[in-house]
Protein backbone atom coordinates (compact mmCIF):
# COMPACT_ATOMS: atom_id res chain seq x y z
CA UNK A 1 0.00 0.00 0.00
CA UNK A 2 2.93 2.34 0.68
CA UNK A 3 3.95 2.48 -2.96
CA UNK A 4 0.35 3.17 -3.94
CA UNK A 5 0.19 6.03 -1.46
CA UNK A 6 3.39 7.50 -2.87
CA UNK A 7 2.01 7.16 -6.40
CA UNK A 8 -1.25 8.86 -5.39
CA UNK A 9 0.59 11.82 -3.83
CA UNK A 10 2.78 12.28 -6.92
CA UNK A 11 -0.21 11.91 -9.28
CA UNK A 12 -2.20 14.48 -7.34
CA UNK A 13 0.74 16.87 -7.17
CA UNK A 14 1.25 16.62 -10.93
CA UNK A 15 -2.45 17.26 -11.49
CA UNK A 16 -2.55 20.21 -9.07
CA UNK A 17 0.42 21.78 -10.85
CA UNK A 18 -1.12 21.28 -14.27
CA UNK A 19 -4.49 22.69 -13.17
CA UNK A 20 -2.80 25.83 -11.91
CA UNK A 21 -0.62 26.26 -14.96
CA UNK A 22 2.55 25.26 -13.12
CA UNK A 23 5.17 22.62 -13.78
CA UNK A 24 6.99 24.88 -16.20
CA UNK A 25 10.42 24.46 -14.65
CA UNK A 26 10.58 20.82 -15.65
CA UNK A 27 12.12 19.93 -12.28
CA UNK A 28 11.93 16.25 -11.33
CA UNK A 29 9.22 15.37 -8.80
CA UNK A 30 10.62 13.43 -5.88
CA UNK A 31 10.42 13.23 -2.11
CA UNK A 32 12.32 16.49 -1.77
CA UNK A 33 9.90 18.48 -3.95
CA UNK A 34 8.74 21.46 -1.90
CA UNK A 35 4.97 21.88 -1.43
CA UNK A 36 4.84 25.38 -0.01
CA UNK A 37 7.07 28.36 0.59
CA UNK A 38 8.99 30.64 -1.72
CA UNK A 39 10.63 27.83 -3.71
CA UNK A 40 7.41 25.81 -4.15
CA UNK A 41 5.73 25.67 -7.54
CA UNK A 42 2.26 25.30 -5.99
CA UNK A 43 0.45 28.32 -4.62
CA UNK A 44 -1.73 28.11 -1.50
CA UNK A 45 -4.89 27.14 -3.41
CA UNK A 46 -2.85 24.54 -5.25
CA UNK A 47 -1.92 23.01 -1.92
CA UNK A 48 -5.61 22.96 -0.90
CA UNK A 49 -6.48 21.19 -4.17
CA UNK A 50 -3.63 18.73 -3.66
CA UNK A 51 -4.75 17.77 -0.15
CA UNK A 52 -8.41 17.37 -1.19
CA UNK A 53 -7.41 15.35 -4.26
CA UNK A 54 -5.17 13.03 -2.23
CA UNK A 55 -8.04 12.42 0.21
CA UNK A 56 -10.39 11.65 -2.70
CA UNK A 57 -7.93 9.31 -4.41
CA UNK A 58 -7.20 7.48 -1.14
CA UNK A 59 -10.94 6.88 -0.76
CA UNK A 60 -11.54 5.89 -4.40
CA UNK A 61 -8.44 3.80 -5.03
CA UNK A 62 -7.68 2.35 -1.61
CA UNK A 63 -10.96 2.66 0.27
CA UNK A 64 -9.26 4.81 2.91
CA UNK A 65 -11.36 7.61 4.35
CA UNK A 66 -8.81 9.89 5.90
CA UNK A 67 -8.81 13.56 6.86
CA UNK A 68 -5.27 14.77 6.26
CA UNK A 69 -5.61 18.31 7.57
CA UNK A 70 -6.36 17.59 11.21
CA UNK A 71 -5.24 19.11 14.50
CA UNK A 72 -2.37 16.64 14.70
CA UNK A 73 -1.02 17.71 11.32
CA UNK A 74 -1.19 21.39 12.19
CA UNK A 75 0.42 21.03 15.62
CA UNK A 76 3.55 19.23 14.41
CA UNK A 77 6.81 21.11 14.71
CA UNK A 78 7.82 19.85 11.26
CA UNK A 79 4.88 20.32 8.92
CA UNK A 80 3.74 17.25 7.00
CA UNK A 81 3.00 19.61 4.12
CA UNK A 82 6.58 20.80 3.53
CA UNK A 83 7.57 18.25 0.86
CA UNK A 84 6.12 15.40 -1.20
CA UNK A 85 8.09 12.96 0.99
CA UNK A 86 6.78 14.46 4.23
CA UNK A 87 3.18 14.36 3.00
CA UNK A 88 3.55 10.75 1.80
CA UNK A 89 5.02 9.72 5.15
CA UNK A 90 2.20 11.45 7.02
CA UNK A 91 -0.50 9.79 4.91
CA UNK A 92 1.17 6.39 5.47
CA UNK A 93 1.06 7.10 9.19
CA UNK A 94 -2.66 7.97 9.06
CA UNK A 95 -3.38 4.91 6.92
CA UNK A 96 -1.48 2.48 9.14
CA UNK A 97 -3.60 0.41 11.51
CA UNK A 98 -3.06 1.28 15.16
CA UNK A 99 -0.43 -1.18 16.44
CA UNK A 100 -1.57 -3.58 19.11
CA UNK A 101 -0.30 -2.87 22.58
CA UNK A 102 2.89 -4.78 23.39
CA UNK A 103 3.46 -6.61 26.64
CA UNK B 1 -45.10 21.61 -8.14
CA UNK B 2 -42.63 21.40 -10.99
CA UNK B 3 -39.46 19.47 -10.30
CA UNK B 4 -37.06 22.40 -9.99
CA UNK B 5 -34.53 20.26 -8.14
CA UNK B 6 -35.05 16.90 -9.84
CA UNK B 7 -31.96 14.72 -9.57
CA UNK B 8 -30.35 16.95 -6.98
CA UNK B 9 -29.38 15.98 -3.45
CA UNK B 10 -30.01 18.38 -0.57
CA UNK B 11 -28.53 17.93 2.90
CA UNK B 12 -30.62 19.79 5.47
CA UNK B 13 -29.81 19.95 9.17
CA UNK B 14 -32.43 20.10 11.90
CA UNK B 15 -35.16 18.41 9.86
CA UNK B 16 -37.05 16.85 12.74
CA UNK B 17 -39.25 19.92 13.25
CA UNK B 18 -39.96 23.57 12.50
CA UNK B 19 -38.35 25.22 9.51
CA UNK B 20 -36.06 22.28 8.82
CA UNK B 21 -38.95 19.93 8.41
CA UNK B 22 -40.75 22.40 6.19
CA UNK B 23 -37.62 22.87 4.07
CA UNK B 24 -37.18 19.12 3.67
CA UNK B 25 -40.77 18.72 2.52
CA UNK B 26 -40.40 21.64 0.12
CA UNK B 27 -37.28 20.21 -1.52
CA UNK B 28 -38.86 16.75 -1.68
CA UNK B 29 -41.85 18.33 -3.39
CA UNK B 30 -39.51 19.95 -5.91
CA UNK B 31 -38.00 16.60 -6.88
CA UNK B 32 -34.83 16.57 -4.77
CA UNK B 33 -33.53 13.70 -2.72
CA UNK B 34 -33.20 15.01 0.84
CA UNK B 35 -30.75 13.82 3.45
CA UNK B 36 -31.94 15.12 6.80
CA UNK B 37 -29.55 15.34 9.72
CA UNK B 38 -30.69 15.77 13.29
CA UNK B 39 -30.09 14.33 16.73
CA UNK B 40 -33.50 12.73 16.91
CA UNK B 41 -35.39 10.14 14.93
CA UNK B 42 -36.84 10.79 11.51
CA UNK B 43 -40.18 12.59 11.46
CA UNK B 44 -40.52 12.53 7.68
CA UNK B 45 -41.52 9.53 5.64
CA UNK B 46 -40.87 9.83 1.93
CA UNK B 47 -39.26 7.56 -0.62
CA UNK B 48 -36.66 10.21 -1.41
CA UNK B 49 -35.89 11.08 2.22
CA UNK B 50 -32.91 9.63 4.10
CA UNK B 51 -32.49 10.45 7.77
CA UNK B 52 -29.13 10.48 9.51
CA UNK B 53 -28.84 10.87 13.26
CA UNK B 54 -25.92 13.05 14.26
CA UNK B 55 -25.02 15.87 16.60
CA UNK B 56 -23.94 18.57 14.15
CA UNK B 57 -21.78 20.27 16.76
CA UNK B 58 -19.43 17.25 16.97
CA UNK B 59 -16.76 17.10 14.27
CA UNK B 60 -16.45 13.30 14.06
CA UNK B 61 -20.22 12.88 13.79
CA UNK B 62 -20.51 15.51 11.07
CA UNK B 63 -17.65 13.99 9.07
CA UNK B 64 -19.23 10.55 9.30
CA UNK B 65 -22.73 11.82 8.45
CA UNK B 66 -21.67 13.82 5.38
CA UNK B 67 -19.52 10.97 4.09
CA UNK B 68 -22.45 8.64 4.51
CA UNK B 69 -24.81 11.10 2.83
CA UNK B 70 -22.44 11.27 -0.13
CA UNK B 71 -22.03 7.50 -0.23
CA UNK B 72 -25.79 6.87 -0.17
CA UNK B 73 -26.84 9.69 -2.48
CA UNK B 74 -23.80 9.73 -4.77
CA UNK B 75 -23.56 13.52 -4.77
CA UNK B 76 -24.32 16.60 -2.68
CA UNK B 77 -25.67 19.66 -4.51
CA UNK B 78 -27.29 21.65 -1.73
CA UNK B 79 -26.66 22.18 1.97
CA UNK B 80 -29.01 24.11 4.22
CA UNK B 81 -27.56 24.68 7.67
CA UNK B 82 -30.86 25.16 9.40
CA UNK B 83 -30.12 23.53 12.78
CA UNK B 84 -29.74 26.11 15.50
CA UNK B 85 -30.76 27.22 18.92
CA UNK B 86 -31.70 30.31 20.86
CA UNK B 87 -31.47 31.56 24.41
CA UNK B 88 -32.77 34.95 25.42
CA UNK B 89 -31.27 36.42 28.53
CA UNK B 90 -29.57 39.52 29.83
CA UNK B 91 -25.82 39.13 29.44
CA UNK B 92 -25.30 39.64 33.18
CA UNK B 93 -27.43 36.56 33.79
CA UNK B 94 -26.04 34.35 31.02
CA UNK B 95 -23.90 31.38 32.07
CA UNK B 96 -20.76 30.62 30.06
CA UNK B 97 -22.20 27.21 29.23
CA UNK B 98 -25.09 28.90 27.39
CA UNK B 99 -22.66 30.99 25.34
CA UNK B 100 -20.64 27.90 24.46
CA UNK B 101 -23.75 25.95 23.48
CA UNK B 102 -25.12 28.73 21.28
CA UNK B 103 -21.82 29.19 19.46
CA UNK B 104 -21.70 25.43 18.95
CA UNK B 105 -25.25 24.90 17.66
CA UNK B 106 -25.38 28.06 15.54
CA UNK B 107 -21.83 28.62 14.31
CA UNK B 108 -19.73 25.49 14.82
CA UNK B 109 -22.39 23.27 13.22
CA UNK B 110 -22.59 25.59 10.19
CA UNK B 111 -18.82 25.58 9.85
CA UNK B 112 -18.48 21.81 10.15
CA UNK B 113 -21.31 20.81 7.81
CA UNK B 114 -20.28 23.43 5.21
CA UNK B 115 -16.66 22.28 5.31
CA UNK B 116 -17.41 18.59 4.98
CA UNK B 117 -20.02 19.04 2.24
CA UNK B 118 -17.87 21.48 0.27
CA UNK B 119 -15.11 18.89 0.15
CA UNK B 120 -17.45 16.77 -1.97
CA UNK B 121 -19.05 19.69 -3.85
CA UNK B 122 -15.69 20.99 -5.10
CA UNK B 123 -15.08 17.73 -6.96
CA UNK B 124 -18.06 18.42 -9.22
CA UNK B 125 -17.44 22.18 -9.29
CA UNK B 126 -21.00 22.83 -8.16
CA UNK B 127 -22.72 23.57 -4.88
CA UNK B 128 -25.28 25.70 -3.08
CA UNK B 129 -24.82 26.37 0.63
CA UNK B 130 -27.44 28.35 2.53
CA UNK B 131 -26.91 29.31 6.15
CA UNK B 132 -29.35 30.82 8.59
CA UNK B 133 -28.70 34.04 10.49
CA UNK B 134 -31.22 36.39 12.14
CA UNK B 135 -32.58 39.93 12.18
CA UNK B 136 -31.30 39.93 15.78
CA UNK B 137 -27.91 40.88 14.29
CA UNK B 138 -28.80 44.23 12.62
CA UNK B 139 -31.50 45.02 15.22
CA UNK B 140 -28.98 44.48 18.05
CA UNK B 141 -31.71 43.12 20.26
CA UNK B 142 -31.21 43.54 23.98
CA UNK B 143 -31.39 40.23 25.79
CA UNK B 144 -30.03 38.42 22.74
CA UNK B 145 -26.39 39.47 22.85
CA UNK B 146 -24.94 35.96 22.68
CA UNK B 147 -27.55 34.68 20.23
CA UNK B 148 -27.01 37.69 17.95
CA UNK B 149 -23.22 37.25 18.18
CA UNK B 150 -23.49 33.60 17.16
CA UNK B 151 -25.70 34.54 14.20
CA UNK B 152 -23.32 37.36 13.23
CA UNK B 153 -20.59 34.71 13.19
CA UNK B 154 -22.69 32.67 10.76
CA UNK B 155 -23.12 35.67 8.43
CA UNK B 156 -19.45 36.70 8.46
CA UNK B 157 -18.27 33.11 8.05
CA UNK B 158 -20.59 32.74 5.06
CA UNK B 159 -19.29 35.89 3.38
CA UNK B 160 -15.68 34.75 3.62
CA UNK B 161 -16.56 31.18 2.69
CA UNK B 162 -18.31 32.50 -0.42
CA UNK B 163 -15.00 33.98 -1.55
CA UNK B 164 -13.04 30.85 -0.71
CA UNK B 165 -15.42 28.54 -2.55
CA UNK B 166 -16.23 30.72 -5.56
CA UNK B 167 -13.47 29.08 -7.58
CA UNK B 168 -15.23 25.72 -7.11
CA UNK B 169 -18.60 26.88 -8.44
CA UNK B 170 -20.06 26.80 -4.93
CA UNK B 171 -22.22 29.69 -3.74
CA UNK B 172 -22.74 30.51 -0.07
CA UNK B 173 -25.62 32.71 1.03
CA UNK B 174 -27.52 33.56 4.19
CA UNK B 175 -31.20 33.85 4.98
CA UNK B 176 -31.84 35.96 8.08
CA UNK B 177 -35.46 35.85 9.20
CA UNK B 178 -37.36 37.76 11.83
CA UNK B 179 -39.45 35.88 14.40
CA UNK B 180 -41.17 32.77 13.06
CA UNK B 181 -43.88 30.76 14.77
CA UNK B 182 -41.77 27.72 15.73
CA UNK B 183 -40.54 25.99 18.87
CA UNK B 184 -37.58 28.36 19.00
CA UNK B 185 -39.66 31.29 20.26
CA UNK B 186 -42.21 29.32 22.26
CA UNK B 187 -40.64 30.34 25.60
CA UNK B 188 -40.24 34.00 24.71
CA UNK B 189 -42.84 36.43 26.17
CA UNK B 190 -45.33 37.62 23.49
CA UNK B 191 -44.62 41.29 24.22
CA UNK B 192 -40.94 40.67 23.52
CA UNK B 193 -41.74 39.09 20.16
CA UNK B 194 -44.15 41.93 19.35
CA UNK B 195 -41.36 44.40 20.14
CA UNK B 196 -39.21 42.79 17.46
CA UNK B 197 -42.04 42.58 14.94
CA UNK B 198 -42.78 46.28 15.48
CA UNK B 199 -39.27 47.12 14.26
CA UNK B 200 -39.80 45.29 10.96
CA UNK B 201 -41.55 46.76 7.93
CA UNK B 202 -43.76 43.68 7.85
CA UNK B 203 -45.84 43.69 11.05
CA UNK B 204 -46.39 39.97 11.37
CA UNK B 205 -44.68 36.78 12.41
CA UNK B 206 -43.03 34.99 9.52
CA UNK B 207 -44.08 31.58 8.28
CA UNK B 208 -41.68 28.69 7.59
CA UNK B 209 -42.71 29.00 3.93
CA UNK B 210 -41.28 32.55 3.86
CA UNK B 211 -37.89 31.12 4.80
CA UNK B 212 -38.20 28.19 2.40
CA UNK B 213 -38.94 30.55 -0.48
CA UNK B 214 -35.72 32.49 0.10
CA UNK B 215 -33.68 29.32 0.60
CA UNK B 216 -35.04 27.85 -2.61
CA UNK B 217 -34.14 31.02 -4.51
CA UNK B 218 -30.50 30.79 -3.44
CA UNK B 219 -30.39 27.08 -4.27
CA UNK B 220 -31.57 27.32 -7.87
CA UNK B 221 -28.94 26.44 -10.48
CA UNK B 222 -29.61 29.79 -12.16
CA UNK B 223 -28.65 31.66 -8.95
CA UNK B 224 -24.98 31.01 -9.78
CA UNK B 225 -24.09 34.73 -9.73
CA UNK B 226 -25.50 35.26 -6.24
CA UNK B 227 -23.02 34.55 -3.46
CA UNK B 228 -21.92 36.05 -0.16
CA UNK B 229 -25.33 37.67 0.31
CA UNK B 230 -27.45 37.98 3.43
CA UNK B 231 -31.17 38.23 2.75
CA UNK B 232 -33.16 39.64 5.66
CA UNK B 233 -36.81 38.72 5.87
CA UNK B 234 -39.50 40.95 7.29
CA UNK B 235 -38.33 44.28 5.94
CA UNK B 236 -34.98 45.36 7.30
CA UNK B 237 -31.73 46.30 5.61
Amino acid sequence: MSDEIAAIVVDCYTRALAERGGGTTGAAIDDETTLFGSDAELDSMGLVSLVLDVEEQLADRLGLEITIMDDKALSRRRSPFRTIGALTAYVRELAAPVPAAVG
Amino acid sequence: MFDAFAGQVAVITGTSRGIGRHLAERFLGAGAMVVGVSRGDATIEHECYVHLQADVTVEAQVTAAIRRAHREAGRIDIVVNNAGGAAMNHTLLTPASTAERLMAVNFQSTFLVSREAARFMQRRKYGRIVNVSSVAVPLQLEGEAVYAASKAAVATFSQVLARELATFGITVNVVAPGPIATDLIRGVPPEKIQGVVDRLALKRLLEPSDVANAVEFFCRPESSAITGQTLYLGGIA
